[in-house]
Protein backbone atom coordinates (compact mmCIF):
# COMPACT_ATOMS: atom_id res chain seq x y z
CA UNK A 1 0.00 0.00 0.00
CA UNK A 2 1.50 3.30 -1.04
CA UNK A 3 0.43 6.34 0.85
CA UNK A 4 1.40 9.77 -0.17
CA UNK A 5 0.65 13.23 1.05
CA UNK A 6 1.58 16.39 -0.78
CA UNK A 7 1.58 19.72 0.97
CA UNK A 8 0.41 23.02 -0.34
CA UNK A 9 2.27 24.67 -3.19
CA UNK A 10 5.92 25.19 -2.34
CA UNK A 11 5.45 23.75 1.13
CA UNK A 12 7.51 20.75 2.08
CA UNK A 13 5.63 17.55 1.80
CA UNK A 14 6.04 14.20 3.26
CA UNK A 15 5.54 11.03 1.36
CA UNK A 16 6.26 7.62 2.57
CA UNK A 17 5.92 4.10 1.55
CA UNK A 18 5.85 1.17 3.84
CA UNK A 19 7.72 -1.29 1.82
CA UNK A 20 10.44 -3.86 2.09
CA UNK A 21 11.20 -3.35 -1.58
CA UNK A 22 10.44 -1.07 -4.42
CA UNK A 23 6.87 -2.17 -4.88
CA UNK A 24 4.19 -0.97 -2.52
CA UNK A 25 2.55 -3.60 -0.41
CA UNK A 26 0.57 -4.04 2.72
CA UNK A 27 2.50 -3.02 5.78
CA UNK A 28 3.47 -5.29 8.62
CA UNK A 29 5.72 -5.23 11.65
CA UNK A 30 9.34 -5.15 10.66
CA UNK A 31 8.75 -3.19 7.50
CA UNK A 32 10.74 -0.12 6.78
CA UNK A 33 9.08 3.24 6.70
CA UNK A 34 10.78 5.59 4.29
CA UNK A 35 10.21 9.26 4.69
CA UNK A 36 11.09 11.81 2.09
CA UNK A 37 11.12 15.48 2.70
CA UNK A 38 11.53 17.74 -0.22
CA UNK A 39 9.78 20.80 -1.46
CA UNK A 40 9.93 19.87 -5.12
CA UNK A 41 10.04 16.17 -5.68
CA UNK A 42 10.62 12.85 -4.10
CA UNK A 43 14.24 11.88 -4.25
CA UNK A 44 15.44 8.51 -3.15
CA UNK A 45 18.63 9.84 -1.68
CA UNK A 46 16.78 12.25 0.57
CA UNK A 47 14.88 9.80 2.68
CA UNK A 48 15.11 8.87 6.31
CA UNK A 49 14.42 5.26 7.12
CA UNK A 50 12.64 3.96 10.16
CA UNK A 51 12.02 0.33 10.88
CA UNK A 52 8.88 -0.41 12.79
CA UNK A 53 8.70 -3.43 15.01
CA UNK A 54 5.66 -2.66 17.09
CA UNK A 55 2.67 -0.40 17.33
CA UNK A 56 4.36 1.39 20.22
CA UNK A 57 7.22 2.29 17.97
CA UNK A 58 4.79 3.61 15.43
CA UNK A 59 3.29 5.88 18.06
CA UNK A 60 6.78 7.10 18.98
CA UNK A 61 7.42 7.85 15.36
CA UNK A 62 4.23 9.82 15.07
CA UNK A 63 5.27 11.88 18.08
CA UNK A 64 8.62 12.47 16.47
CA UNK A 65 7.02 13.56 13.24
CA UNK A 66 4.81 15.96 15.13
CA UNK A 67 7.73 17.53 16.89
CA UNK A 68 10.01 17.63 13.87
CA UNK A 69 8.08 18.71 10.84
CA UNK A 70 6.41 22.00 10.35
CA UNK A 71 4.06 23.41 7.77
CA UNK A 72 2.44 20.05 7.33
CA UNK A 73 -1.28 19.98 7.61
CA UNK A 74 -1.50 16.28 8.15
CA UNK A 75 0.54 13.15 8.13
CA UNK A 76 -0.89 9.95 6.90
CA UNK A 77 0.53 7.12 8.87
CA UNK A 78 0.09 3.61 7.63
CA UNK A 79 -0.94 1.41 10.47
CA UNK A 80 0.64 -1.95 10.90
CA UNK A 81 -2.65 -3.57 10.05
CA UNK A 82 -2.33 -2.13 6.58
CA UNK A 83 -4.93 0.55 7.09
CA UNK A 84 -4.07 4.20 7.02
CA UNK A 85 -5.05 6.91 9.40
CA UNK A 86 -4.67 10.64 9.15
CA UNK A 87 -3.20 12.67 11.94
CA UNK A 88 -3.37 16.39 12.24
CA UNK A 89 0.01 17.90 12.85
CA UNK A 90 -0.15 21.05 14.94
CA UNK A 91 2.20 23.92 14.31
CA UNK A 92 5.08 23.88 16.76
CA UNK A 93 4.55 26.01 19.84
CA UNK A 94 7.40 28.40 19.35
CA UNK A 95 7.78 32.13 19.51
CA UNK A 96 9.19 32.44 16.05
CA UNK A 97 6.12 31.65 14.03
CA UNK A 98 6.56 34.62 11.73
CA UNK A 99 10.09 33.55 10.98
CA UNK A 100 8.98 30.00 10.32
CA UNK A 101 6.59 31.32 7.75
CA UNK A 102 9.49 32.81 5.86
CA UNK A 103 9.72 32.63 2.13
CA UNK A 104 10.69 29.33 0.57
CA UNK A 105 10.08 27.68 3.92
CA UNK A 106 13.61 28.34 5.11
CA UNK A 107 13.97 29.35 8.75
CA UNK A 108 15.72 32.67 8.97
CA UNK A 109 18.25 33.09 11.72
CA UNK A 110 18.50 36.75 12.56
CA UNK A 111 20.60 38.84 14.86
CA UNK A 112 18.75 42.09 15.14
CA UNK A 113 17.82 42.94 11.57
CA UNK A 114 20.76 41.06 10.09
CA UNK A 115 20.05 37.67 8.57
CA UNK A 116 22.82 35.32 9.66
CA UNK A 117 21.79 32.21 7.81
CA UNK A 118 18.80 30.11 6.91
CA UNK A 119 17.86 26.61 7.99
CA UNK A 120 15.99 23.75 6.48
CA UNK A 121 12.65 23.67 8.35
CA UNK A 122 13.26 20.12 9.50
CA UNK A 123 15.81 21.63 11.88
CA UNK A 124 13.19 23.60 13.78
CA UNK A 125 14.45 22.38 17.16
CA UNK A 126 17.93 23.63 16.34
CA UNK A 127 16.40 26.89 15.18
CA UNK A 128 14.64 27.29 18.53
CA UNK A 129 17.80 26.54 20.49
CA UNK A 130 19.80 29.03 18.43
CA UNK A 131 17.22 31.71 19.12
CA UNK A 132 17.18 30.91 22.84
CA UNK A 133 20.97 31.18 22.95
CA UNK A 134 20.86 34.84 21.99
CA UNK A 135 20.76 35.52 25.75
CA UNK A 136 24.56 35.11 25.61
CA UNK A 137 24.89 38.41 23.80
CA UNK A 138 23.03 40.26 26.57
CA UNK A 139 25.86 39.86 29.09
CA UNK A 140 27.79 43.03 29.83
CA UNK A 141 31.39 43.28 31.06
CA UNK A 142 31.90 41.85 34.58
CA UNK A 143 28.70 39.82 34.32
CA UNK A 144 30.21 37.20 36.68
CA UNK A 145 31.49 39.77 39.20
CA UNK A 146 34.95 38.46 38.42
CA UNK A 147 35.91 40.55 35.44
CA UNK A 148 34.42 38.42 32.65
CA UNK A 149 34.01 40.29 29.39
CA UNK A 150 30.90 40.49 27.25
CA UNK A 151 30.57 37.90 24.49
CA UNK A 152 31.22 38.94 20.92
CA UNK A 153 28.53 38.45 18.30
CA UNK A 154 31.22 37.07 15.93
CA UNK A 155 31.80 34.16 18.29
CA UNK A 156 28.09 33.40 18.55
CA UNK A 157 27.72 33.57 14.76
CA UNK A 158 30.71 31.26 14.36
CA UNK A 159 29.08 28.72 16.69
CA UNK A 160 25.79 28.95 14.80
CA UNK A 161 27.53 28.46 11.47
CA UNK A 162 29.37 25.40 12.76
CA UNK A 163 26.13 23.85 13.97
CA UNK A 164 24.41 24.49 10.66
CA UNK A 165 27.35 23.01 8.76
CA UNK A 166 27.28 19.79 10.77
CA UNK A 167 23.50 19.45 10.78
CA UNK A 168 23.41 19.90 7.02
CA UNK A 169 26.27 17.50 6.49
CA UNK A 170 24.74 14.75 8.64
CA UNK A 171 21.43 15.15 6.85
CA UNK A 172 22.84 15.34 3.34
CA UNK A 173 25.29 12.45 3.74
CA UNK A 174 23.44 10.14 6.08
CA UNK A 175 19.83 11.30 6.15
CA UNK A 176 20.19 11.86 9.89
CA UNK A 177 18.91 14.75 11.95
CA UNK A 178 21.42 15.34 14.71
CA UNK A 179 20.41 15.79 18.32
CA UNK A 180 20.19 19.45 19.22
CA UNK A 181 22.83 20.63 21.71
CA UNK A 182 22.45 23.21 24.41
CA UNK A 183 24.23 26.40 23.41
CA UNK A 184 25.82 28.05 26.43
CA UNK A 185 28.26 30.82 27.23
CA UNK A 186 31.66 29.34 27.93
CA UNK A 187 34.95 30.41 29.46
CA UNK A 188 36.99 33.37 28.20
CA UNK A 189 34.48 34.54 25.63
CA UNK A 190 33.98 31.08 24.10
CA UNK A 191 30.67 29.42 23.27
CA UNK A 192 30.06 25.89 24.55
CA UNK A 193 27.94 23.37 22.67
CA UNK A 194 26.79 20.57 24.96
CA UNK A 195 25.22 17.28 23.93
CA UNK A 196 24.30 15.14 26.87
CA UNK A 197 22.20 12.12 27.60
CA UNK A 198 22.29 10.73 31.11
CA UNK A 199 24.27 7.46 31.04
CA UNK A 200 24.59 7.28 27.26
CA UNK A 201 26.83 10.04 25.98
CA UNK A 202 28.22 13.46 26.69
CA UNK A 203 29.99 15.70 24.24
CA UNK A 204 31.30 19.20 24.74
CA UNK A 205 32.51 21.41 21.91
CA UNK A 206 34.18 24.74 22.57
CA UNK A 207 33.99 27.48 19.96
CA UNK A 208 36.63 29.97 21.04
CA UNK A 209 36.64 33.72 20.71
CA UNK A 210 39.06 34.89 18.05
CA UNK A 211 40.79 31.62 17.25
CA UNK A 212 39.60 29.30 14.51
CA UNK A 213 40.66 26.23 16.47
CA UNK A 214 37.68 24.29 17.75
CA UNK A 215 38.15 21.66 20.46
CA UNK A 216 35.91 18.85 21.61
CA UNK A 217 35.69 15.91 23.98
CA UNK A 218 33.04 13.24 24.30
CA UNK A 219 32.55 9.83 25.86
CA UNK A 220 29.91 7.26 26.68
CA UNK A 221 30.66 7.37 30.43
CA UNK A 222 32.61 4.15 29.90
CA UNK A 223 35.61 3.32 27.79
CA UNK A 224 34.72 4.93 24.50
CA UNK A 225 35.89 8.49 24.11
CA UNK A 226 36.81 10.87 21.35
CA UNK A 227 38.52 14.21 21.44
CA UNK A 228 40.30 16.54 19.13
CA UNK A 229 41.09 19.98 17.87
CA UNK A 230 40.81 21.25 14.36
CA UNK A 231 40.68 24.40 12.31
CA UNK A 232 37.09 25.22 11.46
CA UNK A 233 38.10 26.74 8.15
CA UNK A 234 39.06 23.26 6.96
CA UNK A 235 36.70 20.51 5.84
CA UNK A 236 34.18 18.85 8.11
CA UNK A 237 35.98 17.01 10.91
CA UNK A 238 34.94 13.40 10.42
CA UNK A 239 35.60 12.35 14.01
CA UNK A 240 33.34 15.07 15.31
CA UNK A 241 30.69 14.31 12.71
CA UNK A 242 30.60 10.63 13.62
CA UNK A 243 30.61 11.52 17.32
CA UNK A 244 27.58 13.72 16.71
CA UNK A 245 25.86 10.98 14.73
CA UNK A 246 26.39 8.72 17.73
CA UNK A 247 24.71 11.17 20.12
CA UNK A 248 21.25 9.72 19.75
CA UNK B 1 51.78 32.10 59.03
CA UNK B 2 49.56 29.10 58.43
CA UNK B 3 51.13 25.70 58.07
CA UNK B 4 50.70 24.12 54.65
CA UNK B 5 49.15 20.71 55.12
CA UNK B 6 48.65 17.61 53.00
CA UNK B 7 44.99 17.24 52.05
CA UNK B 8 43.62 13.68 52.24
CA UNK B 9 41.94 12.21 49.17
CA UNK B 10 38.69 11.68 51.03
CA UNK B 11 38.23 15.37 51.93
CA UNK B 12 35.99 17.87 50.18
CA UNK B 13 36.82 21.18 48.58
CA UNK B 14 34.22 23.92 48.20
CA UNK B 15 34.03 25.90 44.97
CA UNK B 16 31.97 29.00 44.28
CA UNK B 17 29.81 29.19 41.16
CA UNK B 18 28.42 32.64 40.42
CA UNK B 19 24.71 32.55 39.51
CA UNK B 20 25.28 33.61 35.90
CA UNK B 21 27.06 30.29 35.37
CA UNK B 22 23.80 28.52 36.15
CA UNK B 23 21.03 28.25 33.62
CA UNK B 24 17.70 26.47 34.03
CA UNK B 25 19.01 25.09 37.30
CA UNK B 26 22.09 23.54 35.69
CA UNK B 27 25.68 24.50 36.29
CA UNK B 28 27.33 25.21 32.95
CA UNK B 29 30.64 23.67 31.84
CA UNK B 30 32.11 27.16 31.64
CA UNK B 31 31.89 27.47 35.41
CA UNK B 32 34.82 25.07 35.72
CA UNK B 33 37.75 27.35 35.09
CA UNK B 34 41.02 28.67 36.39
CA UNK B 35 41.68 32.22 37.40
CA UNK B 36 44.91 34.17 37.68
CA UNK B 37 48.01 34.23 35.53
CA UNK B 38 51.18 32.16 35.18
CA UNK B 39 52.11 30.05 38.19
CA UNK B 40 49.23 31.51 40.16
CA UNK B 41 46.67 30.24 37.68
CA UNK B 42 44.33 27.85 39.49
CA UNK B 43 40.81 26.99 40.53
CA UNK B 44 40.39 28.64 43.90
CA UNK B 45 38.68 26.38 46.47
CA UNK B 46 38.22 26.06 50.23
CA UNK B 47 39.18 22.94 52.20
CA UNK B 48 36.42 21.62 54.40
CA UNK B 49 38.84 21.21 57.32
CA UNK B 50 38.93 24.97 57.81
CA UNK B 51 35.75 26.18 56.14
CA UNK B 52 32.09 25.35 55.94
CA UNK B 53 30.20 25.69 52.68
CA UNK B 54 28.46 28.75 54.10
CA UNK B 55 31.76 30.40 55.03
CA UNK B 56 32.99 29.72 51.51
CA UNK B 57 29.88 31.37 50.11
CA UNK B 58 30.38 34.37 52.41
CA UNK B 59 33.82 34.99 50.88
CA UNK B 60 32.20 35.91 47.54
CA UNK B 61 31.72 39.55 46.59
CA UNK B 62 27.94 39.00 46.67
CA UNK B 63 27.45 35.83 48.73
CA UNK B 64 23.77 35.30 47.96
CA UNK B 65 24.58 35.25 44.22
CA UNK B 66 26.82 32.22 44.57
CA UNK B 67 26.11 28.51 44.60
CA UNK B 68 28.61 26.37 46.48
CA UNK B 69 29.58 22.98 45.07
CA UNK B 70 32.05 20.46 46.43
CA UNK B 71 34.59 18.10 44.89
CA UNK B 72 36.23 15.08 46.46
CA UNK B 73 39.99 15.56 46.40
CA UNK B 74 40.68 11.95 45.38
CA UNK B 75 38.60 12.38 42.24
CA UNK B 76 40.48 15.53 41.25
CA UNK B 77 43.80 13.74 41.69
CA UNK B 78 42.58 10.74 39.69
CA UNK B 79 42.02 13.18 36.85
CA UNK B 80 45.68 14.29 37.25
CA UNK B 81 44.79 17.68 38.74
CA UNK B 82 47.15 19.07 41.39
CA UNK B 83 45.56 19.86 44.74
CA UNK B 84 47.64 22.04 47.04
CA UNK B 85 46.75 23.63 50.34
CA UNK B 86 47.52 27.33 49.87
CA UNK B 87 46.33 29.30 52.92
CA UNK B 88 46.37 33.06 52.50
CA UNK B 89 47.24 35.71 55.05
CA UNK B 90 45.29 38.93 55.48
CA UNK B 91 45.95 41.23 52.54
CA UNK B 92 45.60 45.00 52.51
CA UNK B 93 44.05 46.15 49.24
CA UNK B 94 44.81 49.34 47.32
CA UNK B 95 41.50 50.89 48.34
CA UNK B 96 42.41 50.57 52.01
CA UNK B 97 40.17 47.63 52.76
CA UNK B 98 41.52 44.24 53.77
CA UNK B 99 41.00 40.76 52.41
CA UNK B 100 40.70 38.47 55.44
CA UNK B 101 43.06 35.56 55.94
CA UNK B 102 41.80 32.21 54.66
CA UNK B 103 43.36 29.10 56.14
CA UNK B 104 41.07 26.92 54.00
CA UNK B 105 42.26 28.26 50.67
CA UNK B 106 43.36 25.49 48.32
CA UNK B 107 44.62 25.67 44.76
CA UNK B 108 43.55 23.16 42.14
CA UNK B 109 45.87 23.37 39.16
CA UNK B 110 46.11 21.67 35.80
CA UNK B 111 48.14 18.49 35.69
CA UNK B 112 48.56 16.26 32.65
CA UNK B 113 44.99 17.23 31.88
CA UNK B 114 44.12 20.92 31.72
CA UNK B 115 41.33 22.38 33.82
CA UNK B 116 40.13 24.35 30.82
CA UNK B 117 39.93 21.23 28.65
CA UNK B 118 36.54 19.97 27.57
CA UNK B 119 37.22 16.61 29.23
CA UNK B 120 37.92 18.06 32.67
CA UNK B 121 35.09 20.56 32.45
CA UNK B 122 32.60 17.81 31.56
CA UNK B 123 33.84 15.41 34.23
CA UNK B 124 34.05 17.92 37.07
CA UNK B 125 30.59 19.12 36.23
CA UNK B 126 29.27 15.59 36.63
CA UNK B 127 31.15 14.91 39.85
CA UNK B 128 30.41 18.05 41.85
CA UNK B 129 27.78 18.11 44.55
CA UNK B 130 25.70 21.17 45.22
CA UNK B 131 26.05 22.23 48.86
CA UNK B 132 24.26 25.60 48.86
CA UNK B 133 22.20 27.15 46.08
CA UNK B 134 22.25 30.86 45.31
CA UNK B 135 19.26 32.90 46.41
CA UNK B 136 16.77 33.61 43.64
Amino acid sequence: MLTKYTGKDKNPFIAYNISSGEKPKESKAGDNLYIWLDSVSIKKDKHTKFQLSSLDEQEDLIAKLKSTFIELQKVIVPSLSGLTKEIKVPSPAVDFQEEIAASNDRLKIKLGEEEIDTLNPIFVDLFNEINQSKYILDFEDDWDEDGAKAYKSETWIKAVNILITYFNSAYDKFGEILSVPKIYHGPNGAIDLLWKSKDNYRLLVKVPEGSQELSFYGDDYKGTKFEGKFDISEDINKILLFALLDCK
Amino acid sequence: MFEIEEIPDRDKLYYRVQKNWIRDGRILPGAIRERGEGENRSMSTDWEKYSTAKESQDRARTPKDNTIVSFIVGFLREETLLVTHAPTEEIELDNGSTLPANQAHTDVKSGQKKIGSEEIRLKLLEECNVEIRFEK
